[in-house]
């Protein structure tokens, strides 16, 4: 052997892998323009890109997006909708040459098998650009949003497409490892129940599993303030990135590739330390964060002055001010001027911390120390006549809520946390002055009225406090907002006086207002 | 350019390879040169096992194969193979959603024709020899059967490849069709080695230079298609009545039965074809078989 020779033949190995490179490039690109045209693929584009324009058009909340939920929310559909796409055509791209008999005349074509199978995996980096385009657009929409609050997560929008890839990946794993094109499907519906259920506040089972699923479940009974998420968003992401490397070696050592065993190792590093890193609990610093927002949030709050009302809210949600502030309004305009211009505060709160799992059920004595807790730290921040709004805003519900918050607070000026029955004048009152406050909180109570044959409860619904109208001031209510609203604004203004009085009654109000009060049962355990 | 050993595009000698217990190709020794060399052979004589055995899709457990010059038992020998060799296996299936032009631009990828516009001129060039260059834009799936054997074609054309291996590559096709195709091949086989399977002896006829027998995975005859017939000179005979005591005996369009064997009484000895040579080699075997 000469010193030349062996140069020489590194050179042609090089020009040969190069060459290989080349070739798997071009069956990547051919893969991608066959995938792109699939009719799985259109299908799924066409019922994502509905969905968003749905989400988007069709419902309030989304004129009001929390940016820090979206960011998780967008990554459900992008799973299983463009994820599912990458899988099963991936799959089937693999699977083609068993289903249409192929194998025989192309296994003995010149590219070896595991570049072919790199050209697949190529092809699945089509859908996650897809992913990555459709998810930038959807963060850029709900970002531009006027009430748009908080701000998004890059990990958390990576996630997807990444998740789109791997699933891509997979799909050519499944596709080496089984002959049928129905473990794709079965696959991802698999993880698309599992996810769903781990996407629940009250999901089974302890919250960390949901992390090593692709897509992170979603915990919060509540949208949270950034500063109170703390979610390893990093970390999952470099738990897929690790999950995805491993899938890769996984499926090319299947196809005969043995050179990967640095890629093997990269992948597992990356795959255990992003998994252990995302299930490592929130730091106390965090913890102590989320027990002093869910008690006392004005420490953590800023507090926007409109007339004689307060705002305080967290940072993240400055941009709702507005839209609270048009339902109030809505309100004092119904009330005496004198009423209307006394000093009151609409503070935000959250339930960042001992949520009570199964369910927000909670007994009257636990919403009589809350309300006390909340009274006190109202009292210290120099807001004692205040009323809560939580943080979802955007539907007739909420403006409901709110409205019937600030109509009691007007009357009894008792502070947050207020939780019981109303009777008599007081309660149709309340009822009228919440309802006529929107054209949603309207549609609300209607509704409301339709479903509940006992009455309607009226408050934040996050907390379950609030002021609940009986069956009879309800149905009282509901025909009152039949009736033209400056008619019965003047008769409300006319009467103030003695339909705000607690002891007058539900006929009375009937009579002044003028509307026949229908019969029910006598009412018992009102608020005094 | 052909690289042959022994001016031999294929040289085999005692190739056996087994399938558990099964032996498919029992020391099949031959050699291919260039032109068009028919395969015969009964169903289970281990043709498509040989013909995927030159194509590099089998390695042969034990015995001498040179093709194209290159050993296909080691991983360079195969590469270099490959690349140079076209193969059509029986039954070939196509992927029906591509284009014409699309499916054989991704088997141009899987031979390694990396550069975008000297494949797209392969595949155009291809194309146009097996008279598809008009239909490149149509989907696979709304071709005639004679169109997508041309595709078929077209796939193991792709490289100009000097050894090309075609397995049944007119079945299923109508005599027009099948007329066509033995132009196709007759062409191709001027410039490289053809080896083409097949079950039509008129194929063989019209078309080879060559013949090969196998039978049982052992080559029976090899020579030309002419000393194929010459197998049943003095064999083959013409009378009025079928006789029990004939290999084979059958009522010819004339009205008179022609037999392969020991003719009848009233028998007048006709001039032998492919068939009956062919007829009578594996009728022999057979019955070799069968008196052992």
């Amino acid at each position: 052997m000469t010193g030349n020779s062996v140069p020489s033949r590194d050179r042609v190995a090089e020009k040969l892998v190069a060459r290989r490179g080349r070739s798997m490039l071009a069956l990547g690109r051919l893969e991608a323009r066959l995938a792109v045209r699939h009719p799985v693929t259109i299908v799924a584009v066409l019922s994502f890109v509905g969905l968003c324009a749905y989400a988007l058009l069709i419902g309030g909340a989304n004129s009001y997006p929390v940016l820090q939920d979206e960011d998780r929310w967008i990554q459900y559909p992008v799973m299983v909708l463009l994820g599912g796409a990458a899988l099963v055509v991936g799959n089937l791209a693999v699977l083609r040459g068993h289903r249409h008999g192929t194998t025989a005349a192309q296994g003995v074509l010149v590219l070896p098998v595991p570049w072919r199978v790199g050209a697949h995996l190529l092809a699945v980096l089509l859908f996650g650009g897809l992913a990555t385009v459709l998810v930038l657009i959807w963060a850029v929409v709900m970002s531009t949003a006027p009430g748009a609050a908080g701000r998004m997560n890059p990990y958390e929008l990576m996630s997807g497409p990444m998740v789109v890839v791997l699933l891509g990946a997979l799909g050519v794993l499944l596709g080496q490892l089984f002959r049928s094109p129905f473990v794709a499907p079965l696959t991802l519906l698999g993880l698309a129940v599992a996810t769903g259920a781990y996407s629940s506040p009250d999901a089974p089972g302890n919250p960390w599993l949901g992390w090593f699923l692709p897509v992170a479940a979603q915990r919060d009974p509540m949208p949270l303030p950034t500063h109170l998420l703390a979610r390893p968003a990093a970390w999952h992401l470099g738990y897929l990135a690790g999950v995805l490397v491993l899938v890769i070696v996984a499926a090319l050592f299947r196809a005969g590739g043995r050179r990967v065993g640095a890629a093997a190792v990269v992948g597992l590093l990356l795959a255990v330390g992003g998994g252990v890193g995302q299930v490592t609990a929130p730091g106390d610093e965090v913890v102590a964060d989320r027990i002093l927002a869910s008690r006392d949030p004005a420490r953590q709050q800023t507090c926007v002055a409109v007339d004689q009302v307060r705002y305080c809210v967290f940072p993240d949600f400055v941009a709702w001010v507005d839209g609270w502030d048009a339902v109030l309004r809505a309100v004092l305009l119904r009330v005496p001027p004198a009423e209307a211009r006394r000093p009151m505060a609409v503070r935000q709160r959250v339930w960042a911390h001992g949520y009570l799992h199964g369910g927000s059920v909670v007994t009257p004595r636990q919403q009589q120390l809350r309300a006390a807790t909340w009274r006190a730290g109202d009292l210290a921040a120099g807001t004692p006549n205040t009323v809560t709004v939580g943080t979802r805003w955007g539907e007739g519900e909420y403006e409901l809520g709110l409205a019937a918050l600030v109509a009691y607070e007007v009357l009894a000026r008792e502070g947050a946390g207020v939780f019981g029955t109303l009777c008599g004048a007081r309660a149709v009152l309340v009822g009228w002055l919440a309802g006529q406050a929107s054209p949603g909180a309207a549609t609300a109570l209607r509704e409301m009225q339709a479903r509940n044959v006992e009455g309607a409860h009226l408050g934040e619904p996050s907390f379950g406090s609030g002021v609940t109208l009986p069956a009879q001031e309800l149905a009282l209510v509901v025909s009152l907002l039949d009736r033209p609203v400056e008619v019965v604004a003047a008769a409300v203004l006319r009467s103030w006086a003695e339909l705000s009085r607690i002891d007058t009654v539900t006929g009375r109000a009937g009579e002044i207002l003028g509307v026949p009060v229908p019969s029910a049962p006598a009412d018992a355990g009102c608020l005094a | 350019m052909s690289t042959s050993v022994g001016g031999y595009s294929v040289s085999a000698s005692g190739l056996t390879l087994r399938y558990g217990p099964v032996t498919a190709l029992a020391g099949v020794s031959l050699g291919l040169r260039r032109g068009v060399t028919g395969l015969l052979g009964p169903n289970g004589a281990g043709k498509t096992t040989l013909l995927r055995t030159l194509a590099t899709g089998l390695v042969p457990d034990s015995g001498d194969l040179t093709v194209l010059g290159h050993d296909p038992r080691t991983a360079s020998g195969r590469l270099a193979i490959r690349r140079r060799v076209g193969y059509l296996p029986q039954n070939s299936g196509l992927h029906p959603n591509f284009t014409v032009f699309e499916f054989v631009d991704y088997v141009a990828i899987l031979k390694e024709f990396d550069d975008r516009r000297r494949r797209h001129a392969e595949v155009r060039r291809v194309l146009a020899t097996v008279g598809l260059d008009d239909q490149r834009g149509k989907k696979i799936k709304s071709l005639s059967g004679g169109t997508r054997q041309r595709v078929a074609v077209a796939m193991a054309l792709v490289g100009d490849p000097d050894l090309l291996i075609l397995d049944e590559p007119t079945v299923g096709l109508d005599p027009e069709q099948r007329l066509r195709f033995r132009e196709l091949i007759a062409e191709l086989g001027e410039g490289r080695a053809v080896l083409v399977s097949t079950h039509q002896i008129e194929d063989v006829l019209m078309l080879c230079q060559h013949v090969l027998v196998l039978e049982r995975g052992q080559v029976r005859f090899e020579g030309r298609p002419a000393e194929l017939a010459a197998v049943a000179a003095g064999r083959v005979w013409t009378s009025t009545s079928r006789t029990a005591g004939a290999l084979a005996s059958w009522r010819t369009a004339t009205g008179r039965y022609r037999h392969i064997g020991d003719p009848p009484a009233d028998a007048e000895l006709a001039e032998p074809s492919v068939e009956d040579g062919y007829l009578l080699l594996v009728e022999q075997m057979s019955n070799g078989r069968a008196e052992r």
